[in-house]
């Protein structure tokens, strides 16, 4: 299963699920991140936390423990 | 009178510092009561710009 | 007739601006009961009687941060009359998922795009009346910065208020959902007014529990819900937000055209290395090591050389003017000396008394006797006496030696010490200016006294770092506008959120590097109330610019300026902040709600040089007027204190400092600090009067160390200090001085913004007794390491050691929901 975790920068990535449940999928929804959106990966940071992401025209920066339950699939 | 008279210099200098402490004094408990900022900036550079104080 | 408007939008959208800019000084600033969020209320400006509330940046109306339950337990209980939505243009689809849910709790809104001004210079376009047909509201275009549309915005929702329709959302789900939701509808009380029903059907839906709390009886709705989850295979929520997502989606294509899609512009090219994986730290730990190095240590050190020995010591040469000529006549009447000694020395060792002749040939003794020296001379030509002199490098070694006779004594006896007046252009220092000035007058000695050893002194010493300062404004001011900085809050917050705040902490810390009172108060763009409270408490830890002085007074003076000392001070304050965060969030009050990290990171761009100068000259200028008035105030006081005392039992001016007030209080709260290595009264006052402003620190030393007697050469300015203080003992004094609580002005800060006195005393006390402890182990484990010394106190810096590491290391679990308790 790929997740965001292990996304490299430059990649266009669709969401398949999100795992989990409670606040954090919550949150990650919240943020756009839902079934089916396209993400485009721009920045990793050192240690690969966090992430930032181009997701419904805009930059979102996530975390390496919320990019985890967010299973994509690349474009 | 002789006193006036030999120690002018100290109360010239006396008396300037009184009223320099003296608004000093004043303008702060003025600017306390205005709630001014204690940063002591102006806004316009600051990443705060303006989310601060009032 | 009261009309309410509230104010709702996501964070960073721009409400505050807009807020202010409604509302003018209008404003009430507090906190909602009970809680942190902070609450704001203003008259609407230019219409009487309008009541504007900025509710809690928001993203969405979830049960599940503080922010979010305080909103919407107003937008329900206090039911404003209108809403005014603020929605960031260029961020629209994530925002109208907020503008979804402000639409079903049956209050009117009007919906204001704002940051038209860059959708518009990005080239992007909104089609307004599109999206306000398919939203069902009105919809106004605004830059809140710029002023413009917040006018008819704010008057579209007033004449909505005025009106008082309840408003019906127009927006739709999918069938399935809809079903469900009238289904759900059914069931609800009749005391849920028309308007809210579907909100709260929704709510039901999605099993939001602090709905539960508001609708007496709770409907059973159970079925209905796990129904739809095991069609859509999909819990409840997530079917809900798609859905709403699915919506926005269905109309942006009709409503928004976005120019270009900019893949990798310059700015993403720069941080493939800046944030780089591997090098950004590494990057981020040489930028701040370099910023340091030059502004205290090189750079800003010949600038203050200048202001201590110069403008405030005896006096410069105009441009140089003369400089040379002046320095070569000085090492030739050097020389003599030198000479002089020398001899005075041999004759001395042969057993020729020879004090009267070195108090005439003192060039400091008034009316030299002339005499004496005669009466010397014909007593070596005697003896025959034979000097040796020798000159010595600057490492200290022995350079070059050769011999003095009575006829090198005699001529170098005449030799007249150079008046550096006399050569090329000469300005005086101001001391001596002011000196003069008053002697002519005929002040009395003690007013002079007052005038040149406590406000010259104290305030002079603090003014000599002004330059020092002023370049490292420069340099942040710079990293600021480029964009940098934002970086670094990306960067450290992997390590941030390690010891549980986000990288969002991170710029408080930034703004403390200027002064720590907006920094304190930036921490109010933090939502989550855990965080909040972790950095107010920690933000005060970056060396400040006020501690620069004690910073580079340490450095410069006591360990000649070591490239390393100053560098030292900022990561100093870092790995404090680091420390404690870490500590901390493994104890029971700070552990708790989840929270989620969304940064925009603004694009490169070269700064321009007015906006880095004047950002400089502010700070620059703040802390000018500062030293004119707090710590001027201060020095006098501290003058008083220490020059008077009871002296024979006789409250009287002293003679000697030690004698003074100020020493016997001194006296008696030094010892608190021996086992950190300073327990002398000077220091420990002088941290003392750090509390009111930390640059007293440096201007009580300036007074208790006679600065106002400026010696001959350079290093010498702070002699005194160096001999009251080891280079140990000097660093726990920086040490302390950087972690302990701030100044009282910033003190006011933590206070307001924590918005309770219990966390207030907590974060002083924290940081205090934090600041003691580290100072203490920094001494007595240097003292074990360099000297082998060991006592009680070392056993305790070694105990205190140990309780870190394991405090730094345990275990630790975070909660998943939200526990607290909101009433509105």
């Amino acid at each position: 299963m790929n997740t965001l975790r292990e996304a490299k920068v430059g990649q266009n990535l669709r969401v398949v699920k999100i795992h989990g449940d409670g606040a954090v999928k919550r949150r990650i929804m919240d943020m756009g991140i839902t079934k089916g959106i396209e993400l485009h990966v721009r920045k990793v940071a050192p240690l690969g936390d966090p992430v930032e992401v181009t997701v419904r025209n805009y930059e979102l920066t996530i975390r390496r423990s919320d990019a985890e339950i967010i299973q994509t699939e690349v474009v | 009178m002789e006193f006036l008279a030999n120690n002018w210099g100290s109360l010239l200098v006396g008396a300037i510092l009184l009223v320099v402490v003296g608004s000093i004094v004043l303008r702060q408990i003025k600017n306390h009561k205005q709630g001014k900022s204690s940063c002591g900036r102006g806004c316009s550079n600051c990443p705060m710009e303006g989310k601060c104080h009032k | 007739m009261r009309i309410k408007i509230a104010l709702a939008g996501n964070p960073n959208s721009g409400k505050t601006t807009l807020f202010n800019a409604l509302t003018g000084s209008n404003q009430f600033v507090g906190n909602w009961p009970g809680v942190t969020v902070e609450k704001k209320e203003g008259g609407l400006k230019g219409h009487k009687d309008v009541t504007l509330t900025d509710l809690p940046g928001i993203y969405s109306l979830s049960p599940y941060t503080l922010e979010e339950v305080v909103a919407r337990n107003y937008l329900l209980k206090e039911k404003p009359d209108a809403i005014l939505n603020i929605v960031d243009g260029t961020n629209l689809e994530r925002n109208l998922y907020l503008t979804t849910q402000l639409l079903e709790l049956g209050i009117p809104v009007v919906v204001a795009v704002n940051m038209m001004d860059v959708v518009n210079k990005n080239g992007d376009k909104i089609h307004v009346k599109k999206l306000a047909e398919e939203l069902g509201c009105e919809v106004v275009e605004i830059s809140a910065l710029k002023g413009t549309g917040i006018k008819e915005a704010a008057n579209r929702a007033v004449a909505l208020a005025e009106q008082k329709k309840a408003m019906k959302s127009v927006h739709t789900f999918s069938s399935r959902i809809e079903e469900a939701l009238n289904a759900i509808e059914a069931k609800l009380p009749d005391s849920v007014p028309e308007e809210q029903r579907r909100f709260f059907a929704i709510k039901l839906f999605e099993r939001d529990d602090k709905v539960k709390e508001q609708l007496k009886p709770v409907p059973d709705v159970e079925d209905i819900v796990t129904a739809a989850e095991e069609e859509l295979d999909d819990d409840s929520e997530s079917i809900i937000t798609n859905e709403r997502y699915t919506f926005i989606s269905s109309i942006i294509t009709d409503c928004y055209t976005k120019k270009s899609k900019n893949k990798q512009t310059i700015s993403d090219k720069i941080d493939r290395i800046v944030t780089n994986r591997w090098l950004a730290l590494p990057i981020f730990a040489v930028v701040m090591f370099v910023v340091y190095f030059v502004s205290v240590t090189t750079v800003g050190t010949i600038l203050t050389d200048w202001t201590n020995d110069g403008l405030f010591g005896d006096g410069w040469h105009l441009l140089d003017i003369g400089a040379a000529e002046y320095a070569d006549a000085s090492d030739a009447y050097s020389l003599e000396r030198t000479k002089i000694d020398a001899y005075l020395a041999a004759a001395e060792e042969s057993g020729i008394d020879v004090e009267a002749v070195t108090e005439a040939l003192d060039p400091e003794t008034e009316n030299p006797d002339a005499s004496a020296v005669t009466a010397f001379e014909e007593e070596a030509a005697a003896a025959g006496i034979e000097g040796t002199a020798e000159i010595y490098n600057d490492e200290g070694e022995i350079e070059e030696t050769f011999p003095v006779s009575l006829e090198d004594f005699q001529t170098a006896a005449q030799a007249e010490e150079p008046d550096p007046a006399n050569y090329g252009v000469w300005v005086p220092g101001l001391p001596g200016l002011i000196k003069s000035g008053l002697e002519s007058i005929n002040c009395a000695p003690w007013l002079e006294g007052l005038i040149l050893d406590g406000i010259v002194a104290g305030v002079g010493a603090v003014l000599g770092f002004v330059p020092q300062m002023l370049v490292l404004f420069i340099f942040l001011a710079f990293l600021e506008s480029c964009g940098y900085m934002a970086r670094i809050a990306f960067i450290m917050d992997r390590i941030f959120r390690k010891f549980g705040l986000s990288g969002k902490s991170f710029i408080p810390m930034l703004i403390g590097t200027g002064c720590g009172i907006p920094g304190v108060m930036a921490s109010r763009t933090i939502e989550n109330e855990r965080d909040r409270r972790m950095t107010i408490m920690t933000t005060t830890f970056i060396p400040c610019g006020a501690k620069l002085p004690i910073i580079a007074l340490i450095a410069g003076a006591l360990f000649h300026n070591a490239w390393w000392v100053a560098p030292s001070a900022y990561f100093v304050g870092i790995a404090a902040i680091v420390v404690s965060g870490i500590i901390l969030k493994k104890t029971k009050m700070f552990s708790g709600e989840p929270a989620p990290f969304v940064m925009e990171l603004p694009a490169y761009h070269w700064p321009t040089v007015g906006n880095v100068l004047r950002s400089m000259w502010e700070r620059g200028w703040s802390f000018i007027k500062k030293a004119g008035t707090v710590i001027l105030l201060s020095t006098i006081f501290i003058w008083f204190v220490s020059n008077f005392g009871v002296v024979d039992g006789q409250f009287q001016m002293v003679e000697d400092l030690s004698d003074g007030l100020l020493a016997v209080i001194g006296r008696f709260i030094a010892p608190i600090f021996s086992p950190l290595g300073w327990g002398e009264w000077r220091a420990s006052v002088a941290a003392i009067t750090g509390l009111v402003a930390k640059e007293n620190v440096v201007g009580t030393f300036g007074i208790l160390y006679g600065f106002a007697e400026v010696a001959e050469n350079g290093w010498e300015i702070w002699g005194t200090l160096s001999s009251s203080f080891t280079g140990l003992s000097a660093y726990s004094f920086l040490v302390f001085n950087l972690l302990c609580a701030p100044c009282f002005a910033a003190m006011g800060a933590i206070k307001r913004e924590m918005n309770s006195a219990k966390w207030f005393w907590f974060a002083i006390g924290y940081q205090t007794i934090f600041a003691y402890l580290v100072s203490m182990c920094v001494y007595q484990i240097g003292m074990l390491v360099t000297a082998g010394s060991f006592g009680v106190a070392t056993v305790i810096s070694l105990i205190v050691l140990v309780a870190f590491f394991y405090l730094l290391f345990r275990p630790y679990k975070e909660s998943q929901r939200l526990e607290k308790e909101v009433r509105v």
